[in-house]
């Protein structure tokens, strides 16, 4: 009788929901799926059999498998597509996440990875290194400046609304709001400085995968990894969390510290994606939207498959702006004008009661 | 009588505004404590301060003799439940996701449900009337009926201290009654601690066995409701014009209120 009791309440938690490891495998397939096929695509066609021959040769050794192939296709597939193709999964899935606790923290189903701020900071300090010609670190120079713009940011902000009275989530959104303000100013102020560098600027603030290296891969799934590991750690408080702070620390949550360690490590790991790649947006607000409808709000299960769903999402549309359109439209145009009308639409259905 | 919760000189304000005010009483185990008091009195902050999600700027509260503030949040959720009033959820959980999240600080960071926490989720369903909706969305749901809910996961949560924070001010009577009931059966059978605040001072009246009066951050009165419930501290309290009479119907003592005329 218990354990009827238990099948019936964990197997299924609710009838419109895709049971858990079953989206995650399927989500997976896709994935690996997309990668191989986005890999084949492009200048050089490479057949879709050689891609994956090349890509276990390399994981497993044994150079046999590569043999009988045009010499050039493992240096395309290795050397110049991959390093892309793999920046892009991990960006797509680093801001999905990163978003999907954003929203549980802010209790804000609207709340995205840049609603603190982070991409204006971002773009403010990457503006910056543009304008002023920084090349110290060569080509990390701007990704750096990137970086620190964006952790500068966070700390005004959390500063800012912990003085006005403690972390709640209104404090939150308006101070984001009103430094982001501040900082959009700024950006136009340089903009309006830089001469011919306002198009280099303007290129870098609407994001693009391309010139990707190894290097930023590891670094992007360094960053990744850590962030994943600190949100499944506390996807139950998140859970609680969502709930308001009251609940939460009732509940058994130390809602001041959770709150700030969740939100330094998303905002960290949207720094990091922004730094690489640039302002690429919508992927943090509606992935996880899309999937909390699949699989439920409960973070423990909304973490893992956005991961995998942003991954998918953002080589997709990565591969479409590279291989598939007539000119090379950058990357946060693209999600912006697909996945503008795409929010309108779900938030629309939403608010007439789904 | 055993002491469950201490509170000892209490202060708590904002900037120079006592929210309260040099409180001290002492809260009996297996008891069901009322406090009542008029808007503003205090009451809220109180139960914050009890609950543990404020910490009292001066004095202490001990819970089974050990300090609130010695405790972690999490063994402190093993002890006390709070019950809030208004709850808003902006995510789409299940009822029985909802109240499952009462059993989180008993089950270990990444295991599954025992037996047992599915067991005091559908008794936490049960005893609130909230099996029928078990499995639909808590965004769907009317004011009333989120409110059981909660009730459920507080019930589900299972500790020796339970706090009803105006817990019934959204029910119809019916379920009102039916959850306050089943609040005083776990006193009995089970020897837990009741602290509820309530605005309905009739509620209050049936169902505690002590009752706490508070003003301006302070106690007025307090002890065995049949001898604080007077037109005396009524009057004192609400300012307002009352009359105790005991309701054979109800089983207990009741009051009628009229305006206070003064001259």
């Amino acid at each position: 009788m218990k354990a009827i009791q238990k099948n019936k309440t964990s197997a299924n938690p609710s009838p419109k929901r895709l049971p858990t490891v079953a989206t995650l495998i399927v989500l997976a397939m896709l994935l690996a799926l997309v990668v191989s096929v986005s890999a084949g695509m492009g200048y050089v066609r490479v057949p879709i059999s050689d891609v994956v021959h090349i890509i276990v040769s390399r994981l497993m050794g044994g150079a046999d498998a590569v043999a009988g192939m045009d010499p050039l296709f493992p240096t395309v597939i290795l050397d110049v597509r991959l390093p892309r193709i793999l920046a892009a999964a991990l960006v797509g899935g680093g801001l999905a996440v990163s978003g999907a606790v954003f929203q549980g923290i802010l209790l804000n189903p609207l709340a995205d990875p840049y609603t603190l701020g982070v991409s204006a900071g971002a773009a403010f300090g990457a503006s910056l290194a543009i304008l002023l010609n920084i090349s110290f670190m060569g080509a990390w120079s701007v990704s750096l400046f990137a970086f620190l713009g964006a952790l500068g940011t966070l700390a005004v902000v959390i500063y800012l609304s912990s003085s006005a009275g403690g972390l709640s989530s209104n404090n939150l959104i308006l101070s984001g709001i009103i430094v982001a303000a501040i900082l959009a100013a700024g950006i136009s102020f340089l903009k309006y400085m830089a001469d011919e560098q306002v198009a280099v600027i303007i290129f870098w603030l609407m994001g693009s995968f391309a010139f990707q290296t190894w290097g930023n891969v590891l670094l992007l799934a360094l960053f990744i990894s850590l962030g994943f590991a600190v949100f499944i750690f506390f996807a139950r408080d998140l859970n609680l969390m969502s709930m308001g702070d009251r609940t939460a620390a009732t509940l058994g949550v130390e809602t001041r510290r959770t709150m700030l360690i969740l939100l330094v490590a998303a905002s960290l790991l949207a720094a990091v994606c922004v730094a690489v790649s640039g302002i690429i947006g919508f992927v943090g607000l509606l992935i996880p939207h899309m999937m909390r409808a699949l699989t439920g709000p409960d973070n423990r299960r909304l973490i893992p498959v956005s991961l995998l769903a942003g991954a998918v999402l953002l080589v997709a549309a990565d591969t479409l702006t590279r291989a598939v359109l007539p000119a090379e439209v950058p990357i946060g145009i693209l999600t912006a004008l697909i996945g503008g009308p795409f929010f309108c639409y779900i938030f629309r259905k939403q608010r007439m009661g789904l | 009588m055993a002491t469950a919760i201490l509170i000892d000189n209490i202060g708590f304000g904002y900037a120079g505004k006592p929210l309260i005010d040099k409180l001290s009483a002492n809260l009996d185990e297996g008891r069901f404590i009322a406090i009542v008091g008029p808007n503003g009195c205090g009451k809220t902050t109180l139960v914050n301060l009890l609950a543990g999600t404020l910490r009292p700027r001066w004095g202490r509260i001990l819970l089974r003799e050990t300090s609130l503030s010695a405790y972690t949040r999490r063994r402190l959720a093993r002890e006390i439940a709070l019950m809030p009033q208004n709850f808003n959820v902006n995510f789409a959980f299940s009822v029985r996701e909802v109240v499952m999240m009462g059993r989180y600080p008993h089950i270990p960071r990444f295991s599954q449900p025992t037996s047992l926490d599915h067991a005091r989720v559908d008794e936490a369903l049960a005893a609130t009337d909230t099996v029928d909706f078990a499995d639909q969305l808590v965004t769907e749901l009317s004011g009333g009926e989120r409110q059981r809910v909660i009730a459920a996961r507080a019930l589900a949560q299972d500790t020796p201290v339970l706090i009803l924070d105006e817990a019934t001010s959204n029910l119809d009577i019916r379920h009102a009654i039916s959850l306050l009931e089943h609040v005083r059966k776990r006193i009995k059978e089970q020897g837990r601690t009741v602290i509820a605040v309530f605005q309905d001072i009739n509620l209050a009246a049936r169902f505690s066995n002590d009752l706490l009066m508070m003003k301006n951050g302070r106690i007025e009165a307090f002890g065995p409701t049949a001898e604080v419930l007077t037109p005396k501290n009524l009057e004192q309290v609400f300012d307002i014009a009352a009359k105790v009479q005991f309701d054979p119907f109800v089983g207990a003592n009741q009051v009628t209120f009229a305006h206070k005329m003064n001259g």
